[in-house]
């Protein structure tokens, strides 16, 4: 029995400005009723951008759109929600100020007279939270675990009268248990009729759940065929994974550079980190993977001293470092590059000079007497540049007109110049294209041969692609140590967590 | 004498509770208007004026509210079309009000100090007649302006309209307005109807200084809309946080006036107790919300 | 760019100034001879004008002490109190002191400096100790100070045989040098100028300058590569109360030659309008002051001579406030801004 296409897109192309990245070069895609969607590829390869352009978040500079066989023109997402599609975000969009119930009718209250009429909302949705297992109607969101937001969005687009349910990597922040149950609730939302398209990694995943697989590849569609045809191979080769280079120099293991030894982090009461110790040597890369935040990225805070650990000790080379400003600690050779690109690592409203020197305007011979030496300060912003081939018209010029890749050039060019001891990097490679990508884990491995880097993520890939040894991260703790070397794939890295969850 | 402390109190707090509220309105979607005291200062001249000359309150209080409601626009225009920086907006708003005030009396009235209105229709005072017996319960409970009540109706009406759809939304928009957004709410026409309550607020506010006097004077307000801004800020989005600073803000400017009276204190520094007790329930506010935390801020 | 940053206060003054004449038009029984000595009074003689240059020197203090608030992202509301209080505490020093020594001068404006910027720090560590917006604060004690500052002109410090509230004069010696007599005119105008300059160096070409501009745009940034955010926003605010201050006492020594009560009526507030409205550009403040200076002498000499009421100064004053941040003129429509998330 053929099944009817709800929605079908044709030949969709998108460039973002200003950075001029070109995200979607021809995506093809068609939902049909009553079945599940996967939407595979690998990072970059234009997935988010495509189900936005679906859910009429982004609009399409080329490309067609149909629903139920008319062509639509999405301006907003309330246009796509109209036709029923909505689209589950991978960052979740729920205010979290407010308890689910409100979250769940924002927007389309039910009221009496001119009041919310909670009565008549929760006969409304009494059987849906039944069957999601719904709760906790009255807590804050903000106080739920991940797997209870996304039921909640998933809820929510219900409510709205949702035929199409997008969801953006659904199953990135799940544990195993949760993973099944989200896939059992898929699958009974499909019996009811529902059209679902869903974001992954994992192609085990895929297979398993999915009635159609559409591979995107550098923003192009490059298979799109029904499970039954397919196997693993055939879909990991379409997604164009790298074949895991070898390390070209097995760099030297050395001295140990950094140790930690029993960090505990609290905020309130919520224990972000728990008693974690490890060693890293001078030569290393170490990955610390969480699935979502669990706690890699709070640990780089502390280690370059934005946070203060609530017990421990930090060592870097022989010294205690536990109590030293940032300051200090980038002066002994530590380097940091945050998660945010753009609201951390980056000051917008600076040029790229200005933002080039922040970790050296204050030495000399570039500041005397408190006063700046700007010829000199230019000169080391070129020189750096040049070193790590930022293209750019004038120092001077505003850093926000850089392009996404350059900007991340110019961030690892600023942490990585003075030839740091330690780099702690949060997501270096995110959101970048391939070749920039190759470029930072080409200049990882250069700093091999006088230092080490920890980098923090929640990206399996980039884990694999850049580290020799995973630190696995749970709720604050770590888990259990991976070393690369011999492992075929990134989707080892879900599997272990989940077998710990 | 404390129950006449109390019950004064109760009628100092009550401007500056239904101002801010206003304020609280405009907080709550994320944009905290602060032209509060040079709104309210000139709803004290318009309304009174305004009775004064049509010999009727009620027209005095609607024109106040109206003309008020259209300055809380003015200062939204400004800041969503003009992209001005809606806080330095709200400071000329009081900058310019404060001059307005003083030019429509010298020009309507020629006169720029304290100016008297005999002829201004009473406003009807509610007495119960069964609490007269009681000392303690007349003073507290009776005898309240038909303004007072207006007021405390209006208060109600506030904590009413959090409850509702629109009062949901207010707080969505202020804080995640992206999420707003996508969800298709109007986030624009939310946010003006904040605007409007916050106006009609410090209109009646601002009345409530002037009629029942009788007078007009340039300093009236006498920093009441920045105790107001202080109550919203503290209060936050939950009404019964602002009505409690409210009060006590009320109460110590009770205070102030009793201690003029019956003390010998210099006037300034009765003026100021008001501020300074504002400032130290500020204080002890911040301290306690930092030990909640009990963790570095 | 450039473009827009230029003619956004140049249409800001235009504005302020039809809305001007509009007004006293409409108000005044003849209206072309109270808008001929508005705008035309302050340049009519040389007594004018140099009172009109000697009235924006205190607006050219609080303008930069604004500015240099602004510069690490900081709000000083209380500017007000700060130039009121502080010039009063340094009178009182004043008239303690020997006089007719430079010394003397220097020592009573540090010591207004000091006062003015402790005022204004106490708000910057309510910020940072108990994250209380320095907003209200520094307004809040600002206005105490205000009050403080009224008692004590009138009570303890009060000269009995004075018809107002006000101290006893200072002695002529430690006052300042007068430059365009009979006008009020003296050398506070060339130190606000130098001070300005300064500034504006420091900004450009400091290491302190580097850091209030990255602290300013992006305080996360600033954190994350090692500068001390919370030291620079105390050192921001002491100063900027200590500038607002030393204003205050310029005046007094440059004009008054001794505290009235309430004499700074609204020189402090108007600083921030002052700042704002050429960007924040510490070169530039001066036209700014001059601008505002122009105004209120306009307002003075037509109340002088055909008893406008000066109150439409400050509602010009409000209307320049509330247009100084505006953006009048279109920008390009940033489409198509979404980044790659």
């Amino acid at each position: 029995m053929r099944s009817k296409v709800i929605v079908q897109l044709l030949n969709v192309q998108k460039t973002f400005h200003p950075s001029g990245v070109r995200a979607l070069r021809g995506a093809n895609l068609s939902l049909e009723v009553g079945s599940i969607h996967a939407l595979l590829g690998a990072n970059g390869a234009g997935k988010t951008t495509l189900v936005r352009i679906l859910a009429g978040e982004l609009q399409p500079d080329v490309g067609k759109i149909f629903v139920d066989g008319k062509v639509v023109d999405f301006r907003t997402p309330k246009d796509a929600m109209r036709h029923g599609i909505v689209l589950v975000h991978q960052n979740l969009s729920l205010v979290d100020e407010l308890t689910v119930f409100e979250n769940l009718f924002l927007g389309r209250e039910p009221r009496r007279l001119f009041f919310l009429d909670k009565k008549k909302a929760e006969d409304e949705i009494g059987k849906l939270c039944e069957k999601l297992s719904l709760v906790a109607l009255n807590k804050r969101v903000a106080d739920l675990s991940m797997a209870e937001k996304q039921k909640v969005e998933i809820a929510r687009a219900l409510i709205f009268g949702a035929r199409v349910l997008l969801l953006d990597e659904p199953t990135a922040y799940l544990g195993g248990s949760e993973e099944e149950r989200l896939f059992e609730l898929l699958v009974s939302l499909k019996r009811t009729g529902c059209a679902i398209l869903f974001i992954t990694h994992d192609v085990d995943q895929a297979l398993k759940i999915a009635d159609r697989v559409t591979v995107l590849r550098e923003g192009e569609t490059v298979l799109s065929e029904e499970t039954s045809k397919l196997n693993v191979q055939r879909v990991i080769e379409a997604m164009g994974f790298r074949s895991s280079e070898p390390s070209s120099v097995c760099a030297q293991v050395g001295e140990e550079l950094l140790r930690i030894s029993d960090l505990t982090l609290k905020t309130g009461k919520r224990l972000v980190l728990d008693r974690v110790s490890l060693s890293v040597r001078q030569g290393e890369t170490v990955g610390l993977f969480g699935l979502g935040n669990d706690g890699q990225f709070d640990l780089l805070e502390v280690l370059i001293g934005l946070r203060n650990p609530s017990s421990g000790r930090i060592f870097f080379q022989t010294c205690d470092i536990t109590q030293l400003s940032i300051r200090e600690r980038r002066r002994l050779g530590i380097a940091y590059v945050p998660k945010d690109r753009l609201k951390e690592a980056l000051n917008l409203e600076g040029s790229i000079l200005e933002n080039a020197i922040v970790n050296v305007y204050r030495e000399k011979p570039y500041a005397k007497f408190g006063l700046l030496n700007w010829d000199l300060l230019k000169r080391y912003t070129l020189d750096m540049l040049k070193d790590f081939e930022v293209k750019t018209v004038s120092v001077a010029q505003p850093v926000r007109t850089l392009s996404g890749g350059n900007l991340q050039r110019l961030i690892l060019a600023r942490e990585l110049f003075q030839r740091p001891k330690l780099l702690l990097a949060c997501r270096p490679t995110s959101g970048l294209d391939v070749r920039v990508q190759d470029y930072i884990a080409q200049r990882l491995q250069q700093l091999k041969s006088y230092g080490c880097a920890l980098i923090a993520t929640n990206d399996a890939e980039e884990a694999f692609g850049l580290c020799d040894r995973i630190l696995i991260f749970s709720k604050g703790k770590l888990k259990r140590v991976l070393h690369t070397e011999g492992l075929a794939e990134p989707a080892v890295l879900f599997s272990s967590v989940g077998g710990e969850a | 004498m404390l129950t006449q402390l109390l019950r004064s109190s109760i009628s100092s707090a009550l401007p500056i509770l239904v101002a801010a509220l206003g304020a609280s309105f405009t907080q709550t979607v994320g944009k905290l208007n602060i032209a509060i005291e040079g709104t309210m200062l000139t709803s004290c001249f318009v309304s009174v004026y305004v009775a004064a000359r049509s010999n009727s309150w009620l027209l005095g209080v609607t024109i106040a509210m109206i003309l008020s409601c259209l300055m809380s626009l003015f200062v939204w225009f400004l800041h969503r079309y003009l992209r001005a920086d809606i806080f330095v907006v709200g400071l000329g708003v009081n900058v310019a009000a404060s001059g307005l005030v003083v030019l429509l009396s010298s020009i309507l009235l020629g006169s720029k100090g304290t100016i008297f209105f005999e002829e201004i229709p009473k406003i009807p005072v509610l007495r119960f007649e069964a609490l007269q017996r009681n000392e303690t319960l007349r003073t507290l409970l009776s005898d309240y302006s038909v303004l007072e009540l207006v007021a405390m109706f209006v208060v109600f009406l506030s904590w009413l309209i959090t409850k509702t759809p629109l009062g949901l939304r207010m707080r969505a928009v202020g804080k995640n307005e992206s999420v707003a957004r996508q969800l298709g709410l109007n986030v624009d026409g939310i946010r003006i109807s904040s605007f409007v309550f916050c106006g009609l607020l410090c209109g009646l506010a601002g009345s409530m200084l002037s009629l029942p006097l009788g007078l007009f004077v340039a300093g009236m307000t006498n920093n009441r809309g920045w105790l107001a801004l202080v109550a919203a800020v503290l209060g936050g989005e939950n009404p019964l946080g602002v009505l409690g600073v409210s009060l006590t803000l009320g109460f110590s400017v009770a205070l102030s006036h009793r201690l003029q009276l019956f003390t010998a204190l210099p006037a300034e520094i009765v003026l100021s107790i008001p501020l300074i007790l504002t400032l130290c329930v500020v204080l002890i506010y911040n301290v306690l919300k930092i030990g909640e935390k009990g963790g570095s801020p | 760019m450039t473009h827009r940053k230029v003619l956004s206060p140049i249409f800001t003054v235009v504005v302020a100034f039809l809305i001007c004449a509009v007004i006293l038009g409409a108000t005044s029984r003849q209206p072309r001879e109270t808008l001929r000595w508005f705008f035309l009074g302050p340049f009519s003689n040389l007594y004018y004008f140099g009172n009109m240059l000697a009235a924006s020197v205190p607006l050219i203090f609080t303008g930069l002490a604004a500015c240099i608030a602004f510069s690490a992202g900081v709000f000083n509301l209380g500017l007000e109190g700060q130039y009121y209080f502080g010039a009063i505490v340094g009178t009182i020093i004043a008239l303690s002191v020997p006089t007719s020594r430079l010394s003397s001068t220097l020592f009573v404006l540090v010591v207004s400096f000091s006062v003015g910027g402790l005022l204004s720090l106490a708000s910057a560590l309510l910020k940072l100790e108990f994250g209380f917006s320095e907003l209200i604060s520094s307004f809040m004690i600002g206005q105490i100070f205000i009050y403080v500052g009224d008692f004590m002109l009138n009570g303890p410090f009060r000269d009995p045989e004075a018809a107002l509230a006000a101290t006893r004069y200072l002695d002529e010696g430690i006052g300042l040098a007068k430059i365009l007599p009979p006008s009020n005119l003296h050398v506070g105008y060339v130190i606000g100028l130098t001070l300005c300059l300064v500034f504006h160096f420091v900004r450009k070409h400091s290491v302190m300058g580097y850091e209030f501009k990255t602290v300013k745009e992006n305080p996360r940034f600033a954190k994350i590569h090692g500068i001390k955010v919370e030291k620079i926003w105390l050192l921001a605010m002491l100063l900027s109360g200590g500038v607002a201050a030393v204003g205050g006492m310029v005046e007094i020594l440059g004009v008054y030659g001794r505290a009235v009560r309430g004499f700074s009526h609204g020189n402090g507030f108007n600083g921030i309008a002052v700042s704002l409205l050429v960007r924040n550009d510490p070169a530039l403040i001066f036209l700014s002051a001059l601008f505002f200076a122009y105004l209120e002498s306009g307002g003075e000499i037509a109340s002088l001579m055909v008893q406008t009421p000066p109150e439409i100064v400050r509602l010009v004053q409000g209307i320049v406030f509330c247009l100084v941040t505006a953006e009048f003129l279109f920008r390009r429509s940033e489409r198509d801004a979404d980044s790659v998330a």
